[in-house]
């Protein structure tokens, strides 16, 4: 039971770890932007990051700290986790979308060198737009139609 | 690979997340290597037929023709 619950903490401690890194990100942002207010960047790209590292933190936060107090939620967590049937499944559906993902960037490549000799359209506006949400989304579809698939395979 | 393990769990009068509980994995571990599915680390492995208080070759029947059907 224990060293489920230092699991836990663990989690918990990056959670918090992530929490605090947004915050920093977040002001750091705010002040980078003031600083060079019409330099014609826009630093909210720094805020944004923060916010994203808070919500992931605060995420784990909000998943794991229950397992600190309670045996059973402790146990159920870190079998969900950690279960060896379960990461393989998880594992074989990360590396399936890798490659997905890997291609779109290969593609991307591609694309880039030949827009540059003007034999395609250059990748750029709304194509860029579509092109960089299939890239992210498609993967996304191969992990979780992969884990799917070998649940009830496996 | 074809395994003993629901015989030897029955015996007991063990359910499948009684079994689960103790060698910490998720039930549905449980019902994948009793119907065949998936085949057990060999850390699992061991701590089945432990529990059993018997053999992996006894829980466990390894057959090469399987192994080569894939």
């Amino acid at each position: 039971m224990d060293e489920r619950r230092a699991w836990a903490a663990g989690r918990v401690r990056l959670g918090w770890g992530l929490v605090g890194l947004g915050v920093v990100l977040v002001v750091a942002g705010a002040i980078i932007g003031a600083l060079n207010a019409g330099d014609g960047w826009n630093y909210g790209i720094i805020g944004g990051l923060g916010i994203l590292a808070a919500g992931v933190g605060l995420g784990q936060v909000i998943r794991y700290r229950p397992a600190l107090h309670d045996d059973a939620t402790a146990r159920r967590i870190t079998v969900e986790e950690r279960d060896e049937r379960s990461v393989g499944i998880r594992t074989r559906a990360g590396n399936r979308a890798w490659v997905v993902s890997a291609l779109f960037v290969w593609i991307a490549l591609m694309w880039v060198s030949f827009a540059s000799n003007g034999d395609v359209p250059a990748l750029e506006g709304d194509l860029l737009w579509w092109y960089l949400a299939a890239a992210f989304g498609v993967p996304f579809l191969v992990y979780a139609g992969s884990i799917t698939v070998d649940e009830r395979r496996f | 690979m074809k395994n003993r393990l629901e015989e030897f769990r029955t015996q007991r009068s063990w359910t499948q997340q009684e079994l689960a509980d103790m060698v910490d994995v998720s039930r549905q571990t449980i019902i994948s290597l009793e119907r065949g599915r998936y085949n057990p680390s060999i850390t699992l492995a061991f701590r089945l037929a432990r529990l059993f208080r018997l053999r992996i070759e006894d829980v466990f029947l390894y057959s090469d023709e399987e192994d080569r059907d894939g």
